[in-house]
């Protein structure tokens, strides 16, 4: 009885991604997202939101992100409960680099400010503290200074490293 | 409109190629945002993305980047290298909340134009800079008058929200390293009042005599681990025991 009480209450929407896979989930969930909350708005969508910057894997992971930022239903969030969210979004991204470069254009794309905070911080997080070597082999970025160039902005920059 | 059109997406099949271009295959904005996170959390780590590749060499040169980067690592008085000047000046330009904090800091206490000091305290405060705020909470507090009001409102809200914890005496230690490396010309002093203004408070209503008793035992150090437990009571007395510790600091005690 209770739970199709709630189903009554709860309006869901079907999200597609770009490999054609459908993920239910609440409405007031999907509208932490700004893009998807505007589309709504507008009345712009169908039975089904077409999400075709994101693969399956991605949507479902951000929807899992949804899920856990949607407002509560019962007021202000409490002080625990934000405790606690904030150790679970350490744990959200905490995932290898690549996901966490598919999360974060996911979240540029959505317009999910929360999310694109996240990440950018924790890729910031994995970039500190390290040497340009490291840096470039962490995210595959290429040398592309001629060995002149680079001796150069290497004595430009040795005076803060003293 | 991004969803207009659904064929424009990526097959999986070409994810793996896309793979390789790593951190680069976030838009310039995103990078952007990523090398402020960077530069706001040290220097030198912004010094060395930017050696990474020409594009980040590029990307760190704009303003938004000389807005966020942390001067905490550069000592107050640098002199000598061109380097840091140099730094300094472009920073100041984009208004880093930082580098107003040390020109402002420098201002007040060591030049002739307190003024001048002043107003960059508060313009980097306004810019939410937790130092700054302190400052400039305690020069108003000092001031005495309309401004000790205002000064007690800033401090009182920067202890309970920002400066909870180990947090306020990571403040404390980088303004003492600050106010010990310049040449003090200026002091602030308090008035006796105490500050106390909540009824409940065990301090209330306490004469500036009788307070002196309890704050000599406040300053021994025994109750440096519980002092907020056991004998800061209001927000006001945590104010009265920053202004104080403050003031003792400035004169070298």
């Amino acid at each position: 009885m209770s739970s199709t009480l709630c189903c009554s209450f709860a309006k869901n929407v079907t999200l597609r991604s770009s490999d054609g896979q459908t993920f239910e989930v609440e409405e007031a969930a999907a509208q932490v997202s700004q893009t998807i909350k505007r589309m709504i708005e507008d009345g712009c969508t169908g039975s089904v939101i077409p999400v075709p910057n994101l693969t399956g894997p991605v949507l479902a992971l951000v929807i899992e992100y949804f899920k856990k930022h949607s407002p509560p239903s019962d007021g202000c969030p409490t002080a625990l409960l934000e405790m606690e969210i904030k150790d679970w979004d350490a744990k959200f991204v905490a995932v290898d680099n690549d996901t966490l470069l598919d999360l974060t254009l996911a979240a540029h794309y959505l317009e999910i400010q929360g999310l694109l905070d996240l990440t950018c911080h924790r890729v910031a997080d994995i970039l500190n503290d390290n040497s340009v070597e490291k840096i470039r082999e962490i995210f595959h970025i290429k040398n592309d200074f001629t060995p002149e160039e680079e001796a150069e902005e290497r004595s430009k920059i040795q005076w803060a490293f003293e | 409109m991004m969803f207009s059109s659904p064929g424009v997406s990526k097959p999986t099949g070409k994810r793996r190629e896309q793979r390789k271009v790593g951190i680069k295959s976030l838009p310039n904005d995103l990078l952007m945002e990523v090398l402020a996170k960077i530069a706001s959390a040290s220097f030198t780590d912004l010094l060395n993305i930017k050696s990474s590749c020409k594009d980040f060499h590029g990307l760190a040169e704009d303003d938004y980047i000389f807005q966020h980067v942390s001067l905490k690592e550069l000592p107050l008085v640098w002199y000598t290298k061109n380097e840091v000047s140099s730094l300094l000046r472009r920073c100041k330009k984009s208004e880093n909340p930082d580098a107003l904090f040390r020109e402002g800091i420098c201002g007040y206490f060591s030049s002739k134009d307190q003024g001048l000091g002043l107003e960059f305290l508060e313009k980097a405060s306004r810019k939410g800079h937790v130092e700054a705020s302190y400052i400039y909470g305690l020069i108003l507090i000092c001031s005495g008058g309309q401004l000790k009001q205002q000064g007690l409102q800033l401090l009182s809200s920067l202890i309970t929200c920002e400066l909870r914890g180990s947090r306020i005496k990571e403040c404390r230690r980088r303004v003492k390293d600050y106010v010990r490396s310049m040449w003090i010309n200026n002091n602030i002093v308090r008035d006796q009042e105490p500050y106390c203004h909540i009824e409940t408070c065990n301090n209330y209503g306490r004469t500036p005599n009788s307070l002196a008793t309890k704050k000599a035992r406040w300053h021994s150090g025994d109750y440096i681990e519980d002092e907020n437990a056991k004998f800061m009571c209001c927000a006001y007395c945590q104010c009265d025991h920053e202004v104080d510790l403050f003031c003792n600091m400035l004169q070298g005690k």
